[in-house]
């Protein structure tokens, strides 16, 4: 896929507002319907993944990414890529890498994630 | 007179909205059957009906994160190895946004892969765009259910 730039800072306010837990950045970055699948298949919608998002024992330490690739299909785009985060969730401290896969809408003049789902990687896969 | 006005705007805009929900839902309805169609095609390894389903710049992520391109996906499909017996989509939920549409669901697949029989359950998002008046599937996704 080819790279372009707008739902890329998207996606850059989205890392930021998870490292910050900062629900209001999400809530303007997510549309209402947006839909999310976790690592191990449970499906949230926007209010769950804010909550969860805010939950006191949620404590992201580090979330970067390695690699984003965006297609835009004129007020669609698909934003595919891998995001690494470090973690503590109960004492326990765990660094994994994730591939993501979005779906943005353009509204007006600024993005909107509709759809977004998370697979963890392998430690040892290397694409 | 201008309350009359009033209803008759109001009127006419539930009017245009009724019609673009019913015109949203029949997309949505003819997204469904494309995703029938997908499921049939993986079914009969038939590649050359899924071609037609996937953009040329479709791209799908597996469930090990993975991610491959059409061209990539149709080999596996056509691979010998792979031999699924079932594919059946479940719970689909499609939201239509203008010319794009994104559809998630629950895949169910049962086969045979190198010898050996699975049966998955997998939670997958489909992004398709409308162009020139045909739906295309540009990406796909899919993660395995562990959760109980």
């Amino acid at each position: 896929m080819r790279s372009r730039r707008p739902p890329h800072s998207a996606r850059t306010a989205w890392n930021h507002a998870i490292e910050a837990k900062d629900s209001k950045a999400l809530d303007r970055l997510l549309a209402s319907t947006f839909i999310a699948f976790d690592i191990d298949g449970s499906l949230s919608r926007k209010g769950e993944f804010l909550a969860s998002i805010k939950d006191p024992s949620y404590q992201p330490a580090e979330a970067a990414y390695e690699d984003i690739r965006a297609e835009i299909y004129s007020d669609t785009a698909v934003t595919v890529g891998v995001f690494r985060i470090g973690e503590t969730q109960k004492g326990k401290r765990s660094t994994q890498r994730h591939r993501f896969f979005d779906t943005w809408i353009r509204y007006g003049r600024s993005w909107q994630c509709v759809a977004s789902q998370v697979i963890m990687i392998p430690a040892k896969q290397v694409r | 007179m201008k309350r009359l006005l009033t209803a008759a705007v109001l009127f006419a805009i539930a009017g245009v909205s009724a019609f673009a929900q019913g015109a949203a839902n029949d997309e949505g309805g003819r997204i469904l059957g494309l995703e029938k169609a997908w499921n049939h095609a993986v079914e009969a390894k038939d590649t050359r009906a899924l071609d037609q389903l996937l953009a040329p710049t479709f791209a799908a992520v597996e469930i090990d994160g993975s991610v491959s391109s059409k061209s990539e996906f149709l080999a596996s499909i056509k691979a010998p190895e792979y031999q699924p017996s079932q594919a059946v989509s479940e719970d689909m939920n499609v939201q239509v946004y203008g010319n794009s549409a994104v559809v998630v669901g629950i895949f169910r697949i049962k086969g045979t892969e190198k010898g050996k029989t699975y049966v998955h359950r997998e939670r997958f998002i489909d992004t398709w765009i409308k162009r020139d008046g045909g739906w295309q599937c540009v990406a796909s996704s899919a993660t395995l259910i562990t959760a109980k």
